[in-house]
């Protein structure tokens, strides 16, 4: 087995199943979503923001190259979690691409209008 | 509804009149909602940063018939730009406030108005604008 199919087939057998959503578009497959450890693993907590909670925790995902990820555009869901696409790259072996790696950050929903119904009002 | 989130609240309802500005939504500060990521479309955040009160004359010595409780108080309105959007569109936005708030000073009860340099907030990823303003009005005023 070539080193293409090799990796592949790992991500496809060993990987846990993933929901990939971008544009509108859905597809399932396999890939590899784990914490990313820091030292010491102190990743406890998080922090406020002006927006909201900001849970600061990041995951790495290796998956096929055969769904390419978009930076703040594609959401990964797996688990019952969702996780938006911070950073991806694709790795390639001479010019054929090997697999999809990530960085990603748990997702936000779109914030609702606080002040919507406020509209009217004198 | 206490009287300082009411004069808030007037104040994004009379941005909301503006058409320029109904692409914005507008949510109240430190939500417990997960912080939105990425940012989907024009939001901003509408914060009360400092509130002053005095028991005074209203208008000072210059009309002592009236006594009542002064606030000064201070409203930030912080707005984020999508992650595809640039810091003109954001500016444009921006002077849009700054113009729709000076034109309700009396209105609104504003003293003035200012806006920050464009910034840039890592944790979600975008560039933001603060356009702040200074509210002055009367609570509980009675005459003597």
């Amino acid at each position: 087995m070539s080193i293409f199919n090799s990796v592949g087939e790992t991500i496809k057998r060993y990987g846990s199943k993933v929901k990939i959503e971008h544009n509108g578009d859905t597809v399932n497959t396999s890939a590899f979503v784990e914490p990313l450890r820091y030292r010491n693993r102190i990743y406890i907590g998080g922090q406020y923001h002006v927006l909201g909670r900001n849970r600061r925790e990041k995951y790495l995902y290796i998956g096929s190259a055969n769904h390419r990820l978009v930076e703040n555009k594609s959401v990964i869901e797996t688990h019952g979690n969702k996780y938006i696409v911070k950073r991806s790259e694709t790795y390639y072996i001479k010019d054929f691409p090997l697999y999809e790696w990530a960085i990603l950050t748990p997702f936000g929903e779109r914030a609702e209008d606080d002040y919507e119904s406020d509209q009217g009002r004198g | 509804m206490n009287r300082i989130k009411a004069e808030v609240d007037r104040i994004v309802a009379r941005l909301k009149e503006n058409s320029a500005l109904s692409g914005i939504r507008f949510v109240r500060e430190y939500s417990s909602n997960q912080l939105e990521s990425p940012i989907d479309g024009w939001l901003a955040a509408v914060c009360i940063t400092d509130v002053k009160l005095s028991k005074s004359y209203v208008g000072g010595y210059m009309s002592s018939s009236i006594r009542g409780e002064v606030y000064s108080a201070g409203v930030e309105i912080r707005l984020f730009a999508p992650a595809e959007e640039n810091g003109s569109g954001l500016s444009e936005l921006a002077g849009e406030i700054i113009s729709t708030l000076s034109e309700s000073k009396n209105e609104l009860n504003i003293s003035s108005v200012t806006a920050s340099a464009i910034g840039f907030d890592p944790n979600s990823d975008a560039v933001y604008r603060t356009v702040s303003c200074k509210l002055e009005f009367c609570a509980s005023g009675e005459a003597v």
